[in-house]
């Protein structure tokens, strides 16, 4: 994959798109989400070892938290404190508009904001064990989202 | 723990969209050891939500494409120019024979610094020896001063 131009460029055109709204669903600027598309390309290609040594299953599971990272990485401080959602009418985007309020805000912190599970709990004055059950009840709920 | 239930607790959705915690995921790991069917599940969730993902696409700018090449072709070019370079540093001109060692260039300076220290110690022996022989010899004679001054008196 790292090595082969013909099979990089086959890469890069049948995943640019998804990965390209993954990031757009974090950052709201569209230079800014270029830049993280650019940098998860190039983390992509020259480090190939990588996805082998991560033990991931499929090439894109794998593209698809590389290009979330990524984005949260590049949109430190960028968005609303809630966890605002950029792109509309994508997969999540539909997933997450369904769930009750509680668990809806919990899960965009925690996806769209990349916060861990305690300072989500500190944020919304929970336990953090109750932002675990929550975010399990929304794991559960998006199981069934997938399937139906 | 059954199969079934962690499979239903959503774990594996968790995993995809990258919200599991590390011990999550290191029990995750543990599981597919356990149980490789887990692994068909796993595949079966990436490959549904990589289908919507990539019919929900957003085309991204065109130059970006060119961007992305020119740099990855760049990386390239100044990793093989490293490479070329590492290939002088490790040509072996070794001699075969057996009766040779390869050591340290440190060691050449160590055995300089012991030659110049043996040659110091050396110099300062002789040095020393002839002049623990000029004592001797002034002590002699001023004894024999002393003796025919005894006499004397």
């Amino acid at each position: 994959m790292a090595g082969d131009p013909v099979t990089r460029e086959l890469i890069y055109d049948h995943y640019s798109p998804a990965l390209y709204n993954i990031i757009l669903e974090v950052i709201a600027d569209n230079e800014k989400a270029e830049n993280a598309l650019a940098q998860v390309f190039v983390y992509i290609f020259n480090d190939a070892a990588a996805y082998r040594q991560s033990g991931d299953i499929t090439l894109f599971g794998w593209m698809r938290r590389v290009a979330r990272q990524m984005a949260l990485k590049v949109a430190v401080g960028e968005l609303g404190d809630d966890g605002t959602m950029v792109s509309n009418g994508s997969l999540l985007f539909r997933f997450t508009m369904g769930l009750p309020e509680g668990i809806q805000r919990i899960f965009r912190l925690c996806y769209y904001k990349g916060l861990s599970k305690e300072a989500i709990a500190r944020i919304l004055g929970l336990q953090p064990e109750e932002v675990t059950s929550q975010l399990r009840e929304a794991m559960v709920a998006f199981r069934k989202f997938l399937n139906s | 723990m059954e199969l079934g239930h962690y499979i239903e607790s959503g774990i594996i959705e968790s995993y995809a969209l990258g919200l599991a915690t590390a011990s999550e995921i290191d029990e995750l790991q543990h599981m597919r050891k356990l149980y490789p069917e887990l692994n068909t599940e796993i595949r079966m969730v990436e490959r549904r939500m990589e289908a919507i993902a990539v019919t929900e696409g957003i085309q991204p700018p065109s130059k970006l494409k060119d961007r992305i090449f020119q740099c990855i072709n760049w990386d390239e070019k100044k990793d093989a120019k490293e490479k070329d370079k590492s290939n002088y540093t490790f040509i072996n001109i070794q001699s075969r024979n057996q009766d040779y060692i390869t050591v340290h260039k440190w060691w050449k300076l160590f055995f300089i610094m012991v030659f110049i220290v043996s040659k110091v110690c050396l110099f300062a022996a002789i040095y020393f020896y002839l002049k623990y022989q000029q004592s001797q010899e002034k002590l002699a004679q001023s004894s024999s001063r002393i003796e025919y001054r005894i006499p004397a008196k």
